[in-house]
């Protein structure tokens, strides 16, 4: 095996991705029922998130001495500025999860380009400035992508998809200046149980999975990334681990961590930036 | 830490409030909230849910020496008045769970006002008291569902997600205590199955009896470690059944070894909320501001 490319021996990286979704998801999915405008059950959901999960969360967080990266919609930064403040004081970076979680960014490259401006405006403004790190939520066109990984404030690119390996991300075959930091299926806690009966989500109400399971499939996880030295990222959601039962499956999986000195645990920032100084030949200071 | 421990009566750690659908034929709304009930399998499986399941959970509850709280849609208190007269005799509350389970979101703030009232009406005929407790339809609802529960004089609702505490909800002019449940913690959703029309919408397989029972526990090592509101919601149906019934034995004596769990109705936790003047008791806009125990910083 390669010599690991991490930190103080660590054999792999790992930032905890936290996806703030709070209702735009569940407000995304009833705007197309008729009165669907009106619905306030499923919404309320994703707003357990907004209301108490990130707060759990960044308690945890704290517990266990982490950093982490928040994935949050615009629309939730200007919503609820306060939480995001707390967010940041506790020295967590927050990066770009689209406008309004709504999958459909534009038609054109004008309409996607003024889309994803839209949002850095709004970051820039609470934030204090434009996020670095892009974790879309929908698909962009390549001339999009070719112009926001060529900008030189995009660092990092972490869509959920079931890529494995850290690369610079590439549009046409053509490198880009922006790092693909892969975040996986399996690291998704939703997919695995979150549920609503209507509207149906999942589609087709699958059970809620045995929590016992979800953690021992992230540890396998860990496990892999640790023999093949990778860069991995969770899209977990405030909504779903903030909630009492889950939050005992994320402690778990830190103290899993925090003992753990194969895993060097930090933001998404923080590894693009190592990885990509390592691959141009710069030493990073840590 | 931002988020604070509740307090509960008399130094109890966290509330447990055990909660009853009984749902009968109606459960399949549970999963569609559109569909028709008048199949005959359904209303067998709904028949044999008052007369096997039901009883067998009364008799755990008085073992246990715990009251609960059953959430009847109208329709089902008149249809098996007898059953229900028991369960309210034995001390448990009885809430109103609409009239037909109605899926609420699709009527009008009108139509949602007299399927509560006439399912509370039911019980009222039925029992000789007026439900304080509502649970809404499985299905949407809007913010005139809990306007008109309100207005027809019930004190809580135990029908969102948005915390694990109870909470307020703002109406405008009034508010309305929310005792939050949470899908995790319900047995149906995990073990219902039928071929046609299909339920679950895509027929995943039936759970693992024993694992959803861990579920259960892990959420309740949770509730526990953070001091919150357990609201276990069950189907006489689904946990009344000879394969299931020992998971309710199996998290009532995981709770008991844990100790100091304040067990209560929705009406116990209701009253307590009253009485308190802290700042857990305070309203807040729905969807706009935090939890009132996060801690500013």
């Amino acid at each position: 095996m390669n010599k690991s490319i991490w930190p103080n021996g660590a054999k792999c990286a790992f930032s905890f991705g936290w996806d703030l979704d709070g209702d735009t998801i569940w407000r995304n999915k009833v705007i197309k029922i008729p009165n669907g405008e009106n619905f306030i059950r499923s919404k309320s959901i994703g707003l357990y998130g907004i209301m108490k999960g990130a707060h759990r969360i960044l308690d945890i967080m704290e517990k266990y001495n982490l950093k982490s990266t928040w994935f949050v919609p615009a629309e939730n930064v200007e919503r609820y500025p306060e939480l995001i403040k707390d967010i940041l004081s506790c020295g967590h970076e927050i990066a770009n999860h689209g406008l309004d979680h709504d999958d459909f960014y534009g038609n054109t490259i004008e309409e996607q380009l003024d889309n994803i401006r839209r949002s850095q405006d709004i970051f820039r403004r609470i934030v204090g400035k434009p996020a670095v790190g892009f974790r879309p939520t929908g698909p962009l066109l390549s001339e999009v992508e070719q112009i926001l990984f060529e900008n030189s404030n995009t660092l990092y690119y972490s869509r959920g998809m079931a890529e494995e390996k850290i690369s610079f991300h590439e549009v046409n075959g053509k490198r880009t200046s922006a790092v693909r930091l892969p975040c996986r299926q399996e690291l998704d806690e939703y997919i695995q149980m979150v549920y609503g009966s209507y509207p149906q989500v999942l589609v087709g109400q699958p059970r809620i999975a045995p929590y016992e399971d979800v953690l021992s499939n992230f540890i396998r996880e860990f496990e892999g990334a640790i023999r093949f030295g990778s860069a991995i990222t969770s899209a977990f959601h405030p909504q779903v681990s903030g909630t009492p039962g889950k939050a005992e499956i994320i402690e778990k999986l830190c103290e899993y961590i925090t003992t753990n000195p194969d895993i060097w645990c930090t933001t998404c920032e923080e590894i693009a930036r190592h990885w990509k100084e390592n691959m141009e030949g710069v030493s990073h200071v840590c | 830490m931002f988020v604070r421990k509740t307090k509960w009566p008399g130094g109890a750690n966290n509330a447990v409030m055990i909660s009853v659908n009984v749902d009968a034929e109606y459960y399949i709304r549970v999963f569609d909230p559109n569909l028709k009930v008048d199949d005959n399998n359904f209303l067998d499986m709904g028949k044999e849910s008052i007369e096997i399941g039901l009883p067998r959970l009364l008799d755990i509850l008085n073992r246990y020496n715990i009251k609960a709280t059953f959430f009847v849609p109208g329709a089902i208190a008149e249809k098996y008045s007898d059953a229900l007269i028991t369960v309210a005799e034995a001390g448990h509350e009885i809430g109103c769970h609409g009239y037909e389970h109605e899926h609420m979101g699709a009527l009008t703030p009108e139509e949602q006002y007299r399927a509560i009232q006439k399912g509370m009406e039911a019980i009222r005929k039925v029992c000789g008291n007026n439900p304080v407790g509502f649970r809404a339809p499985e299905g949407e609802i809007t913010i005139d569902t809990l306007i008109a529960a309100k207005r027809l004089g019930l004190c809580y609702s135990s029908s969102l997600h948005a915390d694990d505490v109870p909470y307020y909800t703002d109406l405008g002019e009034d508010r309305l205590l929310e005792i939050p449940i949470h899908w995790s913690l319900y047995d149906l959703p995990y073990f219902a199955f039928n071929f046609s029309p299909p339920i679950p919408a895509g027929q995943s397989r039936i759970a693992c009896s024993d694992k959803v029972l861990n579920n259960w526990k892990w959420e309740y090592d949770g509730f526990h470690r953070y001091g919150s509101c357990y609201v276990l919601q069950i189907d006489p149906q689904c946990i009344g059944s000879q394969g299931k019934i020992y998971m309710l034995e199996g998290i009532l004596d995981y709770i008991l070894e844990k100790g100091n769990a304040w067990f209560a109705t929705g009406y116990d936790i209701f009253n307590y909320y009253e009485k308190l003047e802290s700042e857990d008791a305070s309203a807040y806009v729905y969807n706009q501001v935090l939890a009132p125990n996060v801690e500013k910083r």
